[in-house]
């Protein structure tokens, strides 16, 4: 029972080659597609574009401090 | 279940897109402090409009001609550029009548001859522009212990070359009170360490131009940079050109490409694929 | 479909099941087309390098002359030259890329443990490959980058100062070290060539990973047409890419030390290396101690060695694994501020950003990698019990 393996079949349904359109995919629903992208993005905004600039802010400060410090 | 994990699965692009815009950060930032330490490696040169620098600019051949008279009438005392050679000068600023008339002027030791002895000879378009010096020793020796540095490659050379050259030619003035500068140095900000060996050599009137410009000390300056950039990539105007052409044709291969692979993706895009189970 | 039977012969029928009819998953995305950009830019390489070669002259005294000589009088000499020093930075940035698509879909996973350390490996003779190459036009980065690195190897106890002047052939870096730096670098290339082939066998034993990390098998479509158009794209626009640099920034990749003759007596204010691999040399110098530093860079290539067999994830694709994606975040800015803190001088704040930085490196390949596996299927479970 239950070791004996399931027959499948597999259908292609495609479509008639005038049916189908090339490029418009492309730009179809444009705006959605972007926001969709932004959406995805955010962990790699979180967590590589932030910590990159929050260190380098860190280190321009830095040494923007030790020169005043110096100064006087 | 399915569904929810396929429409989860984000496109590619977005990894690229991180990384750049992360890099980008990092550069922004490397720029900030670059400028820290300016009396260890020189006041920062300003950034200045050279007028070849864009990506469909050639050299000003004008003032690669004119550059080159402030070379031969100002650096060449003191520097070579050895990888330049008379023949190059050909069609760039010169015609191949006046370069083989500037190399008859010099007198080049060559042989042996059939007697095994070395003679001079005047000079001719494949010869070097005469160097000032024997070798480093005598330099170093006729300059106080300093090496005029060769200017063929001087603007790839140093960090940001054209501006670098420019500021330090212009850059000469009192040093500021406090910093005392020792006998035989000169008071130049843009010099790692602020204190160089050569004087002042740009001054008004220097150089006779001989297409009439007036020899200010900033026209002086910005010729020979013009001609020093040209020295350093004689290639500059033929690699823009042959890149813009060659650039054009692959952003059209590039669209063609795209179409290419969406036309005979299509079929495969718009299938609907059902796997059932065989009674 | 009917094929002329010229595909059926001997060694075409090899190349036609490996590179003509090869099924792949029907959903791998663009950045699988890094590898076979990979392959490029190794084709590149070699292919500029033995014309270069014709040109160059491997002798202290001519070598930089002889790259001017390429540069100035050789027909197309500059295309060549600058072509092949920033085809090493395109190659670079390809790999890294084609190595961080690995790491976030999981494609070094199980069973595909041999094909990520065949990777590593070619990883590593790319870097040997890169670095003696860079000395060969013999500027002031060139000699002073070889004494430097090479030096390194002087950490070892009791051995490591006979092995510095072994790999110099002499007693300082010298015209016999050119020499067999060039003798090397030609030879190696066609080494990385033979261990991408081994590569590309280890790959086609299982497949292609594809960007769910699913069973790669359920739906294949053929290598031609599909993907020969779709990675037509990718390799143009990688033209267009390289193009850029090679027409309007040629040495933008360079260090500008690298135009002044080699010369002994006189160190340059900074000697750093080339931009692929300030990453590494970042954590060399985030030790103080000589022979700790070098142990820390053999850790990283273990670490990259070890990756599939501590891996503890039973699914592969980051999208589906939310704490792993920010690691993997984590871990690409992390080897980016390696990379920046690289080229930075040794002072403060630089230096304790370069150890946070160096030690999160390893924290991530030697902890959160096994833990995170861990940790997010016991989630699963969890929610499931």
């Amino acid at each position: 029972m239950g070791k004996v393996p399931i027959r499948l079949r597999e259908v292609v349904y495609t479509l008639s080659p005038f049916q189908q359109s090339v490029m418009n995919g492309l730009w179809k629903d444009l705006p959605h597609k972007a926001a969709h992208h932004m959406h995805n993005l955010r962990d790699a905004v979180l967590f590589c574009v932030a910590p990159i600039a929050g260190i380098a802010y860190y280190c321009a400060d830095f040494k923007e401090k030790e020169k005043l410090h110096h100064r006087y | 279940m399915l569904r929810q994990l396929l429409s989860r699965a984000a496109p590619g692009w977005k990894l690229g897109a991180a990384t750049l815009a992360a890099g980008t950060a990092g550069l922004a930032a490397a720029a900030g402090t670059a400028l820290a330490d300016e009396a260890e490696h020189g006041l920062h040169a300003p950034s200045y409009p050279w007028p070849h620098d864009g990506f469909f600019s050639s050299y000003d051949h004008r003032s690669i001609r004119r550059g080159y008279q402030v070379y031969t009438q100002v650096c060449a005392t003191c520097h070579s550029m050895d990888l330049i050679h008379y023949r190059d000068l050909v069609g760039v600023c010169y015609t191949e009548e006046e370069a083989k008339e500037m190399a008859l002027n010099i007198e080049v030791t060559d042989g042996p001859n059939d007697e095994g002895e070395m003679f001079e000879r005047p000079g001719k378009l494949s010869d070097k522009l005469p160097a000032p010096y024997m070798n480093e020793e005598h330099a170093r020796y006729a300059n106080g212990g300093a090496y005029p540095p060769d200017l063929s490659l001087i603007t790839k050379a140093r960090h940001d070359g054209q501006n670098y050259v420019f500021s330090l030619l212009l850059g000469y003035r009192e040093p500021p009170a406090g910093i005392t500068v020792r006998e035989g140095l000169y008071y130049n900000p843009y010099f790692p360490g602020g204190a160089i060996a050569m004087p002042k050599m740009l001054n008004d009137g220097g150089v006779e131009y001989d297409d009439g410009t007036p020899a200010t000390e900033a026209q002086q300056a910005k010729d020979v940079v013009t001609f020093l950039s040209w020295a350093a990539e004689p290639e500059m105007d033929e690699r823009k050109l042959m890149g813009t052409k060659w650039i054009a044709v692959l952003s059209l291969v590039f669209l063609t490409t795209v179409y290419y692979k969406r036309w005979k993706w299509a079929p495969l895009k718009s299938r609907r694929v059902i796997v059932d189970v065989v009674n | 479909m009917k094929r002329l039977s010229i595909i059926k012969q001997p060694v075409l029928s090899v190349l036609n099941v490996h590179l003509v009819d090869y099924p792949s998953p029907s959903n791998i995305n663009y950045f699988w087309s890094f590898g076979s950009i990979a392959g490029i830019c190794l084709i590149v390489q070699i292919a500029t390098g033995i014309f270069l070669a014709m040109h160059y002259t491997p002798h202290v005294d001519l070598a930089f002359l002889s790259v001017e000589h390429i540069m100035r009088d050789v027909e197309g000499g500059w295309f060549l030259r600058y072509m092949h020093a920033n085809g090493a930075s395109m190659f670079f940035i390809v790999v890294y890329i084609h190595m961080f698509r690995g790491l976030y879909y999981g494609s070094y996973a199980s069973p595909r443990e041999l094909l990520w350390c065949i990777g590593v490996v070619i990883l590593l003779l790319m870097i040997i490959t890169a670095f003696i190459g860079y000395v060969l036009p013999w500027g002031q980065m060139s000699f002073w980058g070889a004494t430097v690195i090479t030096s390194l190897a002087s950490a070892i106890p009791v051995v490591g100062d006979s092995i510095v002047t072994w790999l110099w052939g002499g007693f300082s870096v010298d015209n016999a070290t050119l020499n067999r730096f060039f003798s090397l670098h030609y030879l190696l290339p066609f080494v990385i060539v033979g261990a991408s082939v081994i590569h590309l066998a280890a790959l086609h034993q299982y497949g292609s990973n594809n960007p769910l990390g699913t069973n790669s098998t359920v739906d294949k479509v053929g290598l031609y047409p599909y993907f020969y158009v779709k990675d037509l794209v990718a390799w143009v626009a990688f033209a267009i890419f390289f193009s850029v640099f090679i027409y309007f920034y040629p040495n933008v990749l360079g260090h500008p030390d690298n135009y002044i003759p080699a010369n002994p007596m006189s160190t340059p204010a900074h000697i750093v290396p080339e931009w692929y691999f300030l990453w590494v040399y970042a954590i060399l110098r985030s030790i103080p101690n000589k022979l700790a530093g070098v142990a820390a860079i053999a850790l990283v290539f273990i670490s990259l060695l070890a990756l599939p067999f501590i891996n503890t994830s039973p699914i592969r694709s980051s999208n589906f694994r939310p704490f792993h994606k920010k690691f993997f975040w984590l871990i690409v800015a992390d080897t980016l501020l390696l990379s920046w803190i690289g080229q930075q001088p040794v002072e403060d704040p630089y230096i304790l950003v370069g150890q946070c930085a160096s030690v999160f490196f390893f924290i991530y390949f030697l902890i959160m990698v096994p833990f995170l596996g861990r940790f997010e299927n016991y989630l699963i479970h969890y929610k499931t019990r």
